[in-house]
Protein backbone atom coordinates (compact mmCIF):
# COMPACT_ATOMS: atom_id res chain seq x y z
CA UNK A 1 0.00 0.00 0.00
CA UNK A 2 1.03 3.42 -0.91
CA UNK A 3 0.73 6.64 0.69
CA UNK A 4 -0.08 9.93 -0.66
CA UNK A 5 3.18 12.86 0.56
CA UNK A 6 1.43 16.08 1.12
CA UNK A 7 3.08 19.15 -0.57
CA UNK A 8 6.62 20.04 0.73
CA UNK A 9 5.38 23.44 1.95
CA UNK A 10 6.58 26.89 0.48
CA UNK A 11 8.86 26.93 -2.21
CA UNK A 12 9.89 24.00 -4.37
CA UNK A 13 13.93 24.36 -3.01
CA UNK A 14 13.91 21.87 -0.09
CA UNK A 15 17.22 21.56 2.12
CA UNK A 16 17.21 17.36 2.58
CA UNK A 17 16.70 16.83 -0.93
CA UNK A 18 17.94 13.35 -0.37
CA UNK A 19 16.10 12.58 2.93
CA UNK A 20 13.31 13.47 1.05
CA UNK A 21 13.62 11.69 -1.64
CA UNK A 22 14.67 8.67 0.51
CA UNK A 23 11.04 9.23 2.65
CA UNK A 24 8.87 8.78 -0.78
CA UNK A 25 10.68 6.09 -2.30
CA UNK A 26 9.59 4.45 1.46
CA UNK A 27 6.79 5.64 1.49
CA UNK A 28 6.15 4.09 -2.32
CA UNK A 29 7.08 1.12 -0.85
CA UNK A 30 10.30 1.27 -2.80
CA UNK A 31 13.04 -1.68 -1.18
CA UNK A 32 16.06 0.48 -1.20
CA UNK A 33 14.57 3.33 0.35
CA UNK A 34 13.12 1.14 3.29
CA UNK A 35 16.52 -0.77 3.83
CA UNK A 36 18.17 3.23 3.49
CA UNK A 37 15.02 4.11 5.85
CA UNK A 38 16.00 1.53 8.38
CA UNK A 39 19.68 2.27 8.03
CA UNK A 40 18.62 5.91 9.46
CA UNK A 41 16.02 4.81 12.42
CA UNK A 42 18.91 3.44 14.25
CA UNK A 43 19.39 7.15 15.05
CA UNK A 44 16.24 6.22 17.57
CA UNK A 45 17.38 4.03 19.60
CA UNK A 46 21.02 5.65 19.88
CA UNK A 47 19.52 8.79 20.55
CA UNK A 48 17.23 7.40 23.21
CA UNK A 49 20.09 6.31 25.51
CA UNK A 50 21.53 10.01 24.64
CA UNK A 51 18.41 11.63 26.50
CA UNK A 52 17.56 9.40 28.84
CA UNK A 53 21.21 9.56 30.14
CA UNK A 54 20.96 13.33 30.06
CA UNK A 55 17.69 13.21 32.05
CA UNK A 56 18.97 11.19 35.00
CA UNK A 57 18.67 7.94 33.56
CA UNK A 58 17.21 6.14 36.08
CA UNK A 59 18.00 1.72 36.33
CA UNK A 60 14.16 1.95 36.65
CA UNK A 61 13.05 4.12 34.08
CA UNK A 62 11.68 3.07 31.02
CA UNK A 63 12.76 0.02 28.67
CA UNK A 64 14.21 1.95 25.98
CA UNK A 65 13.32 -0.43 23.63
CA UNK A 66 9.81 -0.22 24.10
CA UNK A 67 10.24 3.62 23.68
CA UNK A 68 11.78 2.65 20.08
CA UNK A 69 9.47 1.08 19.19
CA UNK A 70 6.68 3.52 19.70
CA UNK A 71 8.95 6.19 18.48
CA UNK A 72 9.46 4.13 14.68
CA UNK A 73 5.79 3.81 15.19
CA UNK A 74 5.05 7.30 15.56
CA UNK A 75 7.65 8.61 13.01
CA UNK A 76 5.90 6.22 10.21
CA UNK A 77 2.94 7.57 10.98
CA UNK A 78 3.72 10.94 10.36
CA UNK A 79 6.14 10.53 7.78
CA UNK A 80 4.23 11.66 5.15
CA UNK A 81 4.40 15.15 6.99
CA UNK A 82 8.33 15.34 6.37
CA UNK A 83 9.03 18.39 3.53
CA UNK A 84 12.52 18.07 3.41
CA UNK A 85 13.47 21.34 5.49
CA UNK A 86 15.51 19.77 8.32
CA UNK A 87 17.66 16.75 7.91
CA UNK A 88 15.76 13.68 8.75
CA UNK A 89 17.55 12.65 12.02
CA UNK A 90 16.65 16.68 13.39
CA UNK A 91 12.72 15.58 12.46
CA UNK A 92 12.58 12.56 14.09
CA UNK A 93 14.65 14.54 17.29
CA UNK A 94 11.34 15.87 18.58
CA UNK A 95 9.07 12.08 18.57
CA UNK A 96 12.26 10.57 20.52
CA UNK A 97 11.73 13.53 23.06
CA UNK A 98 8.06 13.57 23.18
CA UNK A 99 7.98 9.61 23.73
CA UNK A 100 10.62 9.32 26.09
CA UNK A 101 9.42 12.41 28.84
CA UNK A 102 5.91 9.79 28.22
CA UNK A 103 7.27 6.88 29.21
CA UNK A 104 9.38 8.66 32.15
CA UNK A 105 6.42 9.94 33.55
CA UNK A 106 4.74 6.24 33.06
CA UNK A 107 8.07 4.74 34.77
CA UNK A 108 8.09 7.15 37.72
CA UNK A 109 4.19 7.12 38.00
CA UNK A 110 4.57 3.26 38.09
CA UNK A 111 7.51 3.20 41.00
CA UNK A 112 5.24 5.65 43.18
CA UNK A 113 2.74 3.14 43.19
CA UNK A 114 4.70 0.25 43.94
CA UNK A 115 7.23 1.36 46.53
CA UNK A 116 6.74 3.05 49.71
CA UNK A 117 5.25 7.08 49.73
CA UNK A 118 8.12 8.10 51.71
CA UNK A 119 10.16 6.99 49.20
CA UNK A 120 9.29 8.43 46.12
CA UNK A 121 9.78 12.13 45.02
CA UNK A 122 6.61 14.66 46.23
CA UNK A 123 4.48 16.30 43.16
CA UNK A 124 6.37 19.61 43.80
CA UNK A 125 10.15 17.80 43.70
CA UNK A 126 9.18 16.86 40.46
CA UNK A 127 8.07 20.02 39.11
CA UNK A 128 10.44 21.75 40.02
CA UNK A 129 12.89 20.13 37.58
CA UNK A 130 13.66 22.21 35.11
CA UNK A 131 12.06 20.74 31.72
CA UNK A 132 15.48 20.29 30.18
CA UNK A 133 14.31 17.37 27.37
CA UNK A 134 12.16 20.79 25.85
CA UNK A 135 9.72 18.89 25.03
CA UNK A 136 7.19 21.82 25.49
CA UNK A 137 9.27 23.32 23.36
CA UNK A 138 8.93 20.79 20.37
CA UNK A 139 5.80 20.76 21.21
CA UNK A 140 4.68 23.96 20.56
CA UNK A 141 6.98 24.35 17.69
CA UNK A 142 4.69 21.47 16.05
CA UNK A 143 1.41 23.28 16.93
CA UNK A 144 2.68 26.25 15.31
CA UNK A 145 2.99 24.19 12.19
CA UNK A 146 4.49 25.91 8.71
CA UNK A 147 6.06 28.35 7.88
CA UNK A 148 6.53 29.99 10.83
CA UNK A 149 7.87 27.35 12.72
CA UNK A 150 10.19 26.09 9.86
CA UNK A 151 12.18 29.56 9.81
CA UNK A 152 12.63 29.81 13.64
CA UNK A 153 13.58 26.02 13.40
CA UNK A 154 16.36 26.79 10.94
CA UNK A 155 17.40 30.29 12.46
CA UNK A 156 17.69 28.95 16.27
CA UNK A 157 18.38 24.82 15.31
CA UNK A 158 20.59 24.91 12.65
CA UNK A 159 21.89 28.33 12.91
CA UNK A 160 20.93 29.84 9.82
CA UNK A 161 21.36 33.59 8.56
CA UNK A 162 17.78 34.69 7.62
CA UNK A 163 19.75 35.32 3.81
CA UNK A 164 20.12 31.25 3.67
CA UNK A 165 17.08 30.98 4.85
CA UNK A 166 15.47 33.30 2.38
CA UNK A 167 17.05 31.24 -0.10
CA UNK A 168 15.94 28.00 0.66
CA UNK A 169 11.97 29.11 1.38
CA UNK A 170 12.54 30.84 -2.01
CA UNK A 171 11.33 33.90 -0.73
CA UNK A 172 12.61 37.67 0.28
CA UNK A 173 14.91 38.16 3.37
CA UNK A 174 12.01 40.31 4.46
CA UNK A 175 9.60 38.12 4.27
CA UNK A 176 12.06 35.27 6.36
CA UNK A 177 12.31 38.17 8.83
CA UNK A 178 8.49 38.39 9.12
CA UNK A 179 7.49 34.94 9.27
CA UNK A 180 9.91 34.75 12.33
CA UNK A 181 8.82 37.19 13.89
CA UNK A 182 5.48 36.43 14.02
CA UNK A 183 6.32 33.21 15.16
CA UNK A 184 7.76 33.82 18.18
CA UNK A 185 4.66 36.28 18.59
CA UNK A 186 2.53 33.03 18.56
CA UNK A 187 4.82 31.06 20.43
CA UNK A 188 4.35 34.07 23.25
CA UNK A 189 2.38 32.16 26.17
CA UNK A 190 3.00 28.53 24.14
CA UNK A 191 6.74 28.46 25.94
CA UNK A 192 8.15 29.99 29.69
CA UNK A 193 9.72 26.26 30.46
CA UNK A 194 6.14 24.87 30.85
CA UNK A 195 6.47 20.89 31.54
CA UNK A 196 2.71 19.89 31.90
CA UNK A 197 0.88 16.79 30.91
CA UNK B 1 -4.24 50.82 22.10
CA UNK B 2 -5.08 47.16 21.19
CA UNK B 3 -2.09 44.87 19.61
CA UNK B 4 -4.10 44.53 16.44
CA UNK B 5 -3.94 48.52 15.27
CA UNK B 6 -0.66 48.25 16.91
CA UNK B 7 1.96 51.19 15.23
CA UNK B 8 3.71 49.50 12.61
CA UNK B 9 6.67 51.28 13.89
CA UNK B 10 6.69 49.56 17.07
CA UNK B 11 6.31 46.49 15.34
CA UNK B 12 9.44 47.13 13.19
CA UNK B 13 11.37 47.40 16.07
CA UNK B 14 9.92 44.79 18.01
CA UNK B 15 10.71 42.45 14.89
CA UNK B 16 14.20 44.40 14.41
CA UNK B 17 15.04 42.87 17.92
CA UNK B 18 13.61 39.54 17.58
CA UNK B 19 15.77 39.16 14.09
CA UNK B 20 18.56 40.18 16.50
CA UNK B 21 19.45 43.29 14.60
CA UNK B 22 18.82 45.18 17.65
CA UNK B 23 20.36 44.19 21.13
CA UNK B 24 17.92 44.95 24.17
CA UNK B 25 20.00 48.33 24.72
CA UNK B 26 19.84 49.59 21.66
CA UNK B 27 18.16 53.38 22.21
CA UNK B 28 15.30 52.22 19.87
CA UNK B 29 14.04 49.42 22.07
CA UNK B 30 15.50 51.49 25.24
CA UNK B 31 12.72 54.29 24.38
CA UNK B 32 9.91 51.77 23.04
CA UNK B 33 10.36 50.34 26.60
CA UNK B 34 9.75 53.18 28.20
CA UNK B 35 7.23 54.36 26.52
CA UNK B 36 4.96 51.43 25.14
CA UNK B 37 4.00 49.01 28.26
CA UNK B 38 2.35 46.63 25.73
CA UNK B 39 5.95 46.77 24.16
CA UNK B 40 8.20 46.20 27.35
CA UNK B 41 5.53 42.74 27.78
CA UNK B 42 6.66 41.80 24.12
CA UNK B 43 10.63 42.59 24.44
CA UNK B 44 10.33 40.50 27.42
CA UNK B 45 8.36 37.64 26.36
CA UNK B 46 10.49 37.45 22.74
CA UNK B 47 13.67 37.33 24.82
CA UNK B 48 12.71 34.81 26.87
CA UNK B 49 11.05 32.48 24.35
CA UNK B 50 14.32 33.11 22.08
CA UNK B 51 16.52 32.29 25.30
CA UNK B 52 14.23 28.95 25.48
CA UNK B 53 14.44 28.33 22.08
CA UNK B 54 18.18 28.46 21.69
CA UNK B 55 18.15 26.54 24.58
CA UNK B 56 16.23 23.79 22.96
CA UNK B 57 18.32 23.71 20.10
CA UNK B 58 21.68 23.54 22.06
CA UNK B 59 20.43 20.77 23.32
CA UNK B 60 19.54 18.85 20.44
CA UNK B 61 22.59 19.68 18.62
CA UNK B 62 24.51 17.62 21.42
CA UNK B 63 22.38 15.19 21.66
CA UNK B 64 21.93 14.24 17.59
CA UNK B 65 26.20 14.77 17.51
CA UNK B 66 26.45 12.76 20.63
CA UNK B 67 23.71 9.37 18.90
CA UNK B 68 26.37 9.18 16.32
CA UNK B 69 28.42 7.89 19.27
CA UNK B 70 26.19 5.72 20.24
CA UNK B 71 26.60 2.78 17.74
CA UNK B 72 25.39 -0.23 19.71
CA UNK B 73 22.45 0.80 21.72
CA UNK B 74 19.56 -0.92 23.31
CA UNK B 75 17.40 -2.34 20.31
CA UNK B 76 18.93 -0.66 17.46
CA UNK B 77 19.81 -4.76 16.01
CA UNK B 78 16.34 -4.83 15.92
CA UNK B 79 14.95 -1.39 14.23
CA UNK B 80 14.03 -3.69 11.22
CA UNK B 81 10.91 -5.64 12.91
CA UNK B 82 10.02 -1.77 14.66
CA UNK B 83 10.05 -0.50 11.31
CA UNK B 84 8.06 -3.70 9.61
CA UNK B 85 5.81 -3.52 13.22
CA UNK B 86 5.03 0.01 12.45
CA UNK B 87 3.96 -0.60 9.41
CA UNK B 88 2.09 -3.08 9.94
CA UNK B 89 0.18 -1.06 12.35
CA UNK B 90 -0.57 1.57 9.79
CA UNK B 91 -2.04 -1.43 7.58
CA UNK B 92 1.05 -2.13 5.33
CA UNK B 93 2.95 -4.26 4.19
CA UNK B 94 5.57 -6.39 7.06
CA UNK B 95 9.59 -6.10 7.26
CA UNK B 96 11.62 -4.58 4.97
CA UNK B 97 12.25 -7.14 2.03
CA UNK B 98 10.47 -9.69 2.73
CA UNK B 99 7.17 -9.18 0.86
CA UNK B 100 6.40 -12.75 -0.69
CA UNK B 101 7.62 -12.77 -4.67
CA UNK B 102 4.82 -14.08 -6.55
CA UNK B 103 6.66 -15.97 -9.01
CA UNK B 104 7.99 -18.10 -6.41
CA UNK B 105 4.81 -18.90 -5.15
CA UNK B 106 1.97 -19.42 -7.83
CA UNK B 107 0.21 -21.18 -4.88
CA UNK B 108 -0.36 -17.23 -3.27
CA UNK B 109 -2.16 -16.50 -6.99
CA UNK B 110 -3.91 -19.26 -6.75
CA UNK B 111 -5.69 -18.83 -3.58
CA UNK B 112 -6.07 -14.90 -3.82
CA UNK B 113 -7.62 -15.52 -6.90
CA UNK B 114 -10.10 -18.25 -5.21
CA UNK B 115 -10.91 -15.09 -2.14
CA UNK B 116 -11.03 -12.36 -4.92
CA UNK B 117 -13.52 -14.48 -6.68
CA UNK B 118 -16.54 -13.03 -4.51
CA UNK B 119 -15.78 -9.64 -4.61
CA UNK B 120 -14.65 -9.54 -8.44
CA UNK B 121 -18.39 -11.10 -9.12
CA UNK B 122 -19.90 -8.23 -6.86
CA UNK B 123 -18.74 -5.43 -8.23
CA UNK B 124 -19.49 -6.29 -11.67
CA UNK B 125 -22.79 -6.86 -10.58
CA UNK B 126 -23.14 -3.63 -9.00
CA UNK B 127 -21.43 -1.93 -12.14
CA UNK B 128 -24.09 -3.46 -13.95
CA UNK B 129 -26.83 -2.25 -11.62
CA UNK B 130 -25.77 1.49 -11.76
CA UNK B 131 -24.42 0.77 -8.40
CA UNK B 132 -20.79 1.94 -8.22
CA UNK B 133 -20.99 4.41 -6.77
CA UNK B 134 -23.40 3.26 -3.81
CA UNK B 135 -21.91 3.65 -0.54
CA UNK B 136 -20.20 1.27 1.33
CA UNK B 137 -21.96 1.46 4.90
CA UNK B 138 -18.64 1.86 7.29
CA UNK B 139 -20.27 3.71 10.51
CA UNK B 140 -20.77 7.26 11.32
CA UNK B 141 -17.86 8.90 8.80
CA UNK B 142 -16.54 12.07 9.18
CA UNK B 143 -18.11 14.92 7.25
CA UNK B 144 -16.88 18.73 7.65
CA UNK B 145 -19.43 21.39 8.52
CA UNK B 146 -18.24 24.64 8.58
CA UNK B 147 -16.18 26.53 7.23
CA UNK B 148 -17.77 25.31 3.46
CA UNK B 149 -18.03 27.43 0.48
CA UNK B 150 -18.23 31.21 0.42
CA UNK B 151 -18.05 32.73 4.33
CA UNK B 152 -17.81 36.36 6.27
CA UNK B 153 -14.81 35.50 8.78
CA UNK B 154 -13.10 32.16 10.23
CA UNK B 155 -14.52 31.08 13.29
CA UNK B 156 -14.43 27.86 14.55
CA UNK B 157 -13.92 24.18 12.31
CA UNK B 158 -16.70 21.89 12.89
CA UNK B 159 -17.18 18.61 11.92
CA UNK B 160 -19.07 15.48 12.30
CA UNK B 161 -18.49 11.99 13.08
CA UNK B 162 -17.09 9.18 15.64
CA UNK B 163 -13.74 9.42 17.32
CA UNK B 164 -11.88 6.51 17.51
CA UNK B 165 -11.51 4.79 21.00
CA UNK B 166 -8.38 5.72 21.76
CA UNK B 167 -7.88 7.80 19.07
CA UNK B 168 -8.01 11.96 18.24
CA UNK B 169 -9.06 13.96 15.42
CA UNK B 170 -6.58 16.40 13.72
CA UNK B 171 -7.51 19.36 11.48
CA UNK B 172 -5.04 20.60 9.13
CA UNK B 173 -5.29 23.91 7.66
CA UNK B 174 -3.62 24.84 4.36
CA UNK B 175 -4.12 27.51 1.46
CA UNK B 176 -5.11 27.69 -1.89
CA UNK B 177 -1.61 25.99 -2.97
CA UNK B 178 -1.76 23.34 -0.30
CA UNK B 179 0.86 24.86 1.91
CA UNK B 180 0.10 24.23 5.50
CA UNK B 181 -1.05 27.62 7.63
CA UNK B 182 -2.33 25.72 10.86
CA UNK B 183 -2.39 22.66 12.28
CA UNK B 184 -4.41 21.92 15.47
CA UNK B 185 -2.57 18.97 17.28
CA UNK B 186 -4.84 16.22 19.09
CA UNK B 187 -8.56 16.84 19.38
CA UNK B 188 -10.94 14.97 21.36
CA UNK B 189 -13.90 16.94 20.52
CA UNK B 190 -15.54 17.57 17.02
CA UNK B 191 -14.33 21.42 16.85
CA UNK B 192 -11.04 23.13 16.45
CA UNK B 193 -10.62 26.52 17.58
CA UNK B 194 -7.83 28.15 16.02
CA UNK B 195 -6.27 31.07 18.68
CA UNK B 196 -6.23 34.50 17.40
CA UNK B 197 -2.58 33.87 16.08
CA UNK B 198 -3.48 31.55 13.85
CA UNK B 199 -6.40 32.77 12.59
CA UNK B 200 -4.09 35.84 10.94
CA UNK B 201 -2.33 33.48 9.35
CA UNK B 202 -5.26 32.36 7.36
CA UNK B 203 -5.48 32.90 3.85
CA UNK B 204 -8.46 34.06 1.75
CA UNK B 205 -8.99 30.87 0.62
CA UNK B 206 -8.47 27.72 2.21
CA UNK B 207 -8.66 23.71 1.98
CA UNK B 208 -9.32 22.18 5.67
CA UNK B 209 -8.96 18.58 6.46
CA UNK B 210 -10.18 16.68 9.78
CA UNK B 211 -8.32 12.86 10.30
CA UNK B 212 -9.43 10.82 12.64
CA UNK B 213 -6.63 8.45 13.91
CA UNK B 214 -4.86 6.20 16.27
CA UNK B 215 -1.09 5.21 16.60
CA UNK B 216 -0.13 4.54 13.43
CA UNK B 217 -3.26 4.54 12.10
CA UNK B 218 -5.75 6.60 9.80
CA UNK B 219 -9.60 6.12 10.56
CA UNK B 220 -10.98 8.62 8.54
CA UNK B 221 -10.74 11.69 6.74
CA UNK B 222 -12.88 14.79 5.74
CA UNK B 223 -11.55 18.09 3.78
CA UNK B 224 -13.82 20.51 2.27
CA UNK B 225 -13.11 24.03 0.55
CA UNK B 226 -13.67 27.56 2.36
CA UNK B 227 -13.35 31.34 1.27
CA UNK B 228 -13.96 34.51 2.72
CA UNK B 229 -16.50 36.73 0.89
Amino acid sequence: MTRPVTPTGHGTVVSHPQDLALVRGALAGDAAALAALQGRLRFVPRVLVVLNRRLGGEPDGPDLEDVAQDVVTRVWARLSDYSGQARLETWIYPFCVNVLRNARRKAVRRERRRVDVERVPEPAEEAATPASDYAHVHEALERLGPPGADVVRQRLFEERSFPEIAERMEVPVATAKTWFYRGLESLRGMLGGRDEE
Amino acid sequence: MTTDRHDARHEAVREAFACGELAADAPEVVALREACPACRDAFDDLARSLDELRGAGRAMRDDVAAAEREAGAPGEERVGDMLARARAAAGESGAVGSAPRIGRRPWLVAAAAVLLAPLVWWAVRAADDGERDAPVPLGDGLACERPIGEVDAWGAFVWSGDLPSAGWFEVVVRDEDGRVLVRSGRLQENVFRPTEAEGRILTDGIRWEVVARDVGRVHDRASAEARLR
